[in-house]
């Protein structure tokens, strides 16, 4: 997937972040992490202070832009989303503003945020096709990440789609 | 018949789109085959594989009963 470095950070401490919330029970955390972990290798070389390094990346959206967070739910096919504020997250995650040639609208993909799971500077050499990996170094990789992808997702608010549906089943009434 | 996860974060609605799918995977398929393809918080559902290779991370899909 070709993934490039947009040349701005749009993002303000009061900006909204939107993730959607599939990724909210912990039992399905593992296909989410494997995702993280195949893509790793696409990063490497577009980050500017991890040149040799890819990461292992969450997509999120920012409500930045004139790119409302309706629009941004709209264009997704999931339910459920939650957010945070870009200054509730930044002291704690890096945060890039990359694009990428999938499917999500032009518009929307224009305000698409990866965060990176913190990986205390695990490194996959060039040699490791993260999409190749032997299972056991896969297995390292999700056991390591597994609690980094809780703690960013319980640090998220939900959040109701504009059609009134709230996002978390206790509060569906 | 296989199944494949999609980040549909990154699909959005669009009937045809590129994911990456590991090695292990894309080598048992194969241009026209049906998948199952499913993504957290989003149905089921058939794609046709459009373009696969053993060396290229991504694999082509188009949905088909969406």
């Amino acid at each position: 997937m070709n993934i490039w470095l947009r040349d701005a950070v749009e993002l303000t401490d009061d900006s909204d972040i939107l993730i959607h919330m599939g990724t909210g029970d912990p039992a399905r955390f593992d296909p989410i992490l494997d995702r993280c972990i195949t893509g790793y290798q696409d990063y490497r070389g577009i980050l500017p202070n991890r040149l040799t390094r890819g990461i292992f990346a969450v997509s999120t959206f920012g409500a930045v832009a004139g790119v409302s967070q309706s629009d941004i739910t709209r264009a997704l096919k999931q339910n459920k989303f939650a957010r945070a504020t870009y200054g509730e997250l930044k002291d704690d995650f890096e945060i890039y503003p990359t694009s990428m040639d999938a499917g999500v609208e032009p518009t929307v993909m224009a305000v698409h945020f990866d965060i990176a799971l913190p990986d205390d500077d695990c490194t996959l050499i060039d040699a490791h096709a993260s999409d190749a990996l032997p299972e056991s170094v896969e297995q390292f990789l999700t056991e390591l990440l597994r609690p980094r992808l809780k703690d960013l997702l319980q640090r998220l608010r939900p959040y109701p789609r504009l059609d009134k549906r709230d996002i978390w089943p206790e509060q569906r009434g | 018949m296989p199944k494949i996860f999609v980040d549909y974060t990154l699909v959005g609605h669009a009937r045809r789109f590129k994911t990456p799918v590991k090695r292990r995977v894309r080598c048992e398929l194969h241009n026209g085959d049906t998948v199952v393809v499913f993504g957290d918080d989003v149905p089921e559902a058939q794609a046709r594989v459009l373009h696969v290779s053993p060396d290229v991370t991504d694999v082509e899909f188009e949905l088909l009963d969406v």
